[in-house]
């Protein structure tokens, strides 16, 4: 499911979900060859849950490790940043990668 | 009262140190008196006594028996002070104005203290004298004294005033002392009274003050304004309380029904999995509200103070407003940041980046929307040594006289019925500028609503 195409002995650089792709070191998206144009902090997002991808991250999650907010907003801002980062990465392709999961919070898994 | 009691005062204890102070004073003072003026004339007549014996006693060597009685019949007739005596052998008067030779013994200072009969126009008295006796060679005596009844009177008036004196003082200075101790006493009665009356649980009570304005006023106005604080804290914490617990109660009961409602009747699997959808995100609404309360009583408890750092406002600002920007688009609301870089300020980071996050939260939520031209903008400035934060939305605003209102827990007003929130984030805004010792303001944006941070650097 999560394929890992790094040196197994060198610090993990590259980052993959599917066809979704992610370079820590020249900060540039790809999905099935294509490049994706990400703002500092929907790249930071995208690189949290391609780390725990498979994984359900809630919404405080997001908050603690890529906002560094320890409080809930009261209104939902996660949600509008998820469907943003969503229409970037799902959008133009058939299979969607980020999936809601609802009362909870979202995944980020590839189909098997 | 119980006079033990008044014993026991310190201004007593005080009373009584100065009283055997000013005691021993007096009793110097008048003892010096006493040395300077009795003591005076006892040395000088002493003195003068002993130059006459010894004037006689040499009259006696040169002109013998003759010479001296002459002399000592010429010198008595001077009726003063002076008294003489020369006997012969045999104890008969040869001349003086004395009857006879004095009963008692010369002292150990050769002087003999005796009385005498004197003779004045009024008749005989009763005179005390002092005086000084040789024996003559060939057996004869010889006395020269003088007459003391004046300066004895002069003694016991001064020892007699010096009791006086003295028993005086003790007097006045230990009922001048009591009565201070009484008062004293009856005005610490009173704050004891009155502590203990707060400590049964009568928050309302205050202790007198005497209007003199003297320390133990400014001590009872003190105390009282400390009184004032507790219970208007303890207030605050009362009404937190019932409202806490009041305003979580109906959606627990509301969370409550649902689940017995939806137990009552059978239903199929996908509605029993939407009534624990709304369950949960009811759930997550009441524990938003419980982290809300939680965050204030953070920002009010002193250990929020000892974390405070150097922080970049200008970026907690900045990033506030980046989480909220996609929210605003949506809303169709322009969000714009008036911040210059480096703004700097010792704070705790949590605190502020949520106060902020409140108000921008609550310019789109409750700013101008379904319309056109709704604008929010932030700004941060430095002035007057002073960060100033404002967060300005162009909606309906507040009206004036809800401005104080809104800052307290749990205060949503009628406009907002239909918009989610618990009526907590503007109370976590105002605990926070109370944090940073700085203060909020709620203004007319002309139109809409301008909440603004002024926090000392
Ligand atoms: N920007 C604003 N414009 C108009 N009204 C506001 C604004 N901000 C706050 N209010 C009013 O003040 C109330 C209290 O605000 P707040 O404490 O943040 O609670 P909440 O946002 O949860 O309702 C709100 O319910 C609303 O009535
Ligand atoms: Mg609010």
């Amino acid at each position: 499911m999560l394929a890992r195409r790094a040196n197994p002995d060198s610090v993990q650089t590259k980052l993959s979900v599917g066809d979704l792709e992610l370079d820590l070191l020249t900060r540039k998206v790809q999905r099935a060859g294509q490049d994706i144009d990400l703002q500092p902090r929907e790249f930071r997002l995208l690189e949290y849950l391609m780390k725990h991808s498979g994984q359900v991250v809630t919404r405080t999650m997001l908050l603690e490790n890529v906002w560094e907010y320890h409080f809930d907003p009261q209104t939902n801002v996660i949600d509008v940043h998820i469907s943003r980062l969503r229409s970037k990465i799902d959008k133009n392709f058939e299979e969607p990668l980020l999936h809601t999961i609802r009362g909870a919070g979202y995944s980020l898994r590839a189909a098997d | 009262m119980l006079l033990t009691n008044l014993l026991k005062t310190s201004t007593f204890r005080l009373a009584v140190i100065y009283l055997a102070l000013f005691v021993t004073s007096v009793i110097a003072l008048l003892g010096y008196i006493y040395w300077n003026t009795a003591g005076f004339l006892a040395r000088q007549t002493d003195q003068a006594v002993e130059a006459e014996i010894q004037g006689l006693a040499e009259q006696y060597a040169q002109g013998g028996l003759p010479l001296l009685v002459h002399t000592v019949i010429q010198r008595s007739r001077d009726p003063r002070q002076s008294l003489y005596l020369v006997l012969d052998p045999r104890g008969n008067v040869l001349a003086g104005n004395l009857d006879a030779k004095p009963a008692a013994l010369q002292g150990p200072d050769g002087y003999v203290e005796f009385n005498y009969q004197r003779r004045t126009m009024e008749g005989v008295e009763r005179h005390a004298a002092r005086a000084r006796y040789i024996e003559l060679p060939e057996g004869f005596f010889l006395l020269v004294g003088r007459d003391v009844e004046e300066r004895r009177n002069i003694e016991s008036l001064i020892t007699a005033s010096l009791i006086w004196a003295v028993a005086l003082t003790l007097g006045l200075g230990l009922i001048g002392g009591l009565i201070m101790s009484r008062n004293m006493l009856a005005r610490l009665d009173d704050i004891n009274r009155t502590s203990r009356e707060i400590m049964r649980g009568d928050l309302a009570r205050r202790i007198p003050v005497s209007g003199t304005g003297d320390e133990l006023d400014q001590l009872a106005g003190n105390l009282n304004n400390m009184l004032e604080q507790i219970e208007a804290l303890m207030m605050g914490m009362r009404e937190v309380t019932d409202n806490v617990a009041h305003d979580l109660r109906s959606p627990l009961n509301r969370l409550r029904n649902r689940l017995e409602v939806t137990l009552m009747k059978p239903a199929s699997e996908a509605d029993y999995k939407e009534v624990l959808e709304k369950t949960i995100s009811e759930a997550d609404h009441l524990l938003t509200t419980f982290n809300a309360l939680l965050s204030i009583a953070r920002a009010e408890a002193r250990s929020s103070r000892e974390s405070m750092v150097d922080v970049d406002v200008s970026a907690l600002v900045l990033d506030a407003v980046e989480l909220y920007e996609p929210v605003a688009e949506e809303a169709n609301l322009t969000l714009k940041a008036e911040v210059p870089s480096g703004l700097k300020l010792f704070a705790n980071r949590e605190i502020l980046s949520q106060a902020i996050a409140n108000l921008i939260d609550n310019a789109i939520k409750h700013g101008r929307k379904g319309e056109d031209g709704g604008e929010i903008t932030v700004t941060a400035a430095l002035s007057q040594g002073r960060v100033v934060l404002s967060v300005a939305d162009n909606g309906p605003g507040i009206p004036e006289a809800d401005r104080a209102r809104v800052l307290e827990r749990f205060v949503r007003l009628e406009a907002s019925r239909n918009t989610p929130g618990s009526g907590l984030g503007l109370s976590l805004a105002a605990a926070a500028a109370r944090l940073h010792n700085g203060q909020i303001e709620l203004s007319d944006a002309g139109p809409g609503l301008r909440v603004t941070l002024s926090l000392p650097v």
